[in-house]
């Protein structure tokens, strides 16, 4: 896991683990409640990477059975996203003008593509796959090095503050249960790494958006209701930083 | 002028970083036929996933999905017809389709050779190019392609069928929905209606007026020295 989910998530379970933590568990759950509510996201990554996944996930719906290669950008009904958060307490996000498109490149190049996509959300997901991460297709001139170096390209047309996060999907295929999420995160942690440095470098001077990277399987739900715990507050606490890194500036 | 130039859009089988086509005899990046940079918005290069969703999977099959954009890169058009052609290695639909760019009044013609692709990819070539080449009556899927062919030009980009969740508004001639695919209703009934209600309410309110006319005012006469006037 990227450096910086990590020690989000470890910092989680630290506040938990203690008693008289309860009020201070409660401002973090509500800040990251009140931060999300009403924000825009905008979902890209290569071909077969999860994005019709996990718009059906963030949904509540079941992975599609009529699965198809988006050959076209779609546009997706406005929804709700209600995630049951711990301590009985629910986020409530709502995705309005969520576009589903391609992951090929011609619809990352295509000036109706990924930028379109992107262009008001708040929040960037990036989806990739962990064979993406083991095989570091974040090196010069692989995929996913190619995606950034769009990226970096696009910021300057995407909305002031934009966040981005990475998702690392198809952990499943790589673990036995969902309790082994956190060794393999132990595991990959020096691909993790690599990844983190790369993006930072790759995305310089907008790295302060990137809220770092987060494994995640989209078919197995219970892997995926724990990730995505993480994403949120990843991208929450991401956001935190960057806003307390420009006022001390 | 340069004449019709036809292409194949492979079907993205190994989930490949580039979308495929073939000119029937070499294999290239559709990029480099097609400039994604002049790609008109919302082109598809396979049948959208709404139209799946709305067919059954075995009726997959009988799906043709045609867009024709007029005008388009200065006085050209494209022409272009996906039909599913089975599943990826993750069991994704994924989509043959034929790129026509085109004079501005020329038709698409469908021959092109079809030998040199991959031997699943041939089947599905055939079916099409036999769909779209034979007169076959009840094809309503190949019918309504070739309505679309036929289309009178104007500027407006079309799709042989209704999309409702295309990011941009596509004029079309057909609907799909659970009875299968139908022809909408010709635009003029539209008109025609909003006049033949727009003349009887004028009629009503016409006769309305004269009854008024001729009804006694209950009002009383103003005397006004020598004249007298009665207001209605």
């Amino acid at each position: 896991m990227s450096s910086l989910a990590l020690t989000t998530f470890r910092a989680f379970l630290f506040l938990v683990s203690f008693p008289g933590t309860e009020k201070h568990l409660v401002r973090l759950v509500k800040g990251v409640l009140d931060w999300w509510s009403g924000k825009k996201i905008a979902v890209i990554g290569p071909t077969a990477a999860g994005k019709d996944s996990f718009l059906a996930r963030l949904q509540n719906r079941e992975i599609p059975r009529v699965h198809s290669n988006s050959p076209m950008g779609e546009t997706v009904k406005s929804f709700r996203v209600n995630l049951a958060l711990s301590h009985n307490r629910a986020i409530d996000i709502t995705c309005k003008g969520v576009i589903n498109i391609g992951g090929e490149t011609d619809y990352r190049d295509a000036p109706s593509g990924w930028l379109t996509v992107c262009k008001d959300a708040d929040v960037v997901f990036y989806v990739m796959t962990i064979k993406d991460l083991s095989g570091k297709k974040f090196l010069k001139g692989r995929r996913i090095r190619q995606d950034l170096d769009w990226l970096l390209t696009a910021m300057p047309h995407l909305k002031h503050g934009v966040l981005i996060h990475i998702l690392i999907n198809k952990i499943d295929e790589e673990i036995v249960s969902h309790t082994d999420y956190r060794a393999l995160a132990e595991e990959l942690a020096k691909e993790l790494s690599a990844l983190d440095q790369t993006v930072k470098t790759v995305l310089h001077p907008y790295e302060a958006g990137y809220t770092g990277a987060t494994l995640i399987s989209m078919k197995n739900k219970q892997i995926y209701t724990r990730a995505i715990n993480d994403v949120l507050r990843a991208v929450y606490s991401g956001f935190h930083g960057t806003a307390k890194r420009k006022r001390a500036g | 002028m340069t004449g019709m130039q036809a292409y194949w859009i492979l079907p993205n089988r190994d989930q490949k970083d580039d979308i495929l086509a073939s000119d029937g005899e070499t294999t290239v990046p559709l990029r480099q036929i097609l400039d994604p940079k002049l790609r008109p918005e919302g082109f598809s290069h396979g049948v959208p996933t709404e139209l799946l969703e709305k067919c059954a999977p075995k009726a997959f099959a009988e799906i043709l999905f045609a867009q024709r954009f007029p005008h388009w890169n200065g006085d050209k058009q494209l022409f272009s017809v996906s039909t599913p052609a089975g599943l990826d290695s993750s069991g994704r639909v994924v989509h043959l389709g034929l790129l026509f760019i085109l004079e501005p009044r020329e038709r698409p013609r469908f021959e092109l050779p079809y030998a040199s692709l991959s031997e699943e990819d041939q089947t599905y070539a055939s079916a099409l190019i036999h769909r779209m080449t034979s007169s076959g009556r009840g094809d309503s899927w190949a019918q309504s392609v070739r309505d679309l062919s036929e289309l009178r030009s104007d500027n407006r980009p079309a799709t042989n069928v209704a999309l409702d969740r295309s990011v941009v508004r596509f004029r079309s001639l057909y609907v799909v929905g659970p009875g299968g695919l139908t022809k909408k209703s010709p635009n003029w009934r539209k008109p025609r209606t909003t006049a033949i209600i727009s003349l009887i309410l004028f009629a009503v309110v016409g006769a309305w007026l004269s009854v008024r006319a001729c009804e006694p005012s209950s009002r009383q006469a103003a005397r006004t020295g020598e004249a007298a006037w009665r207001f209605n």
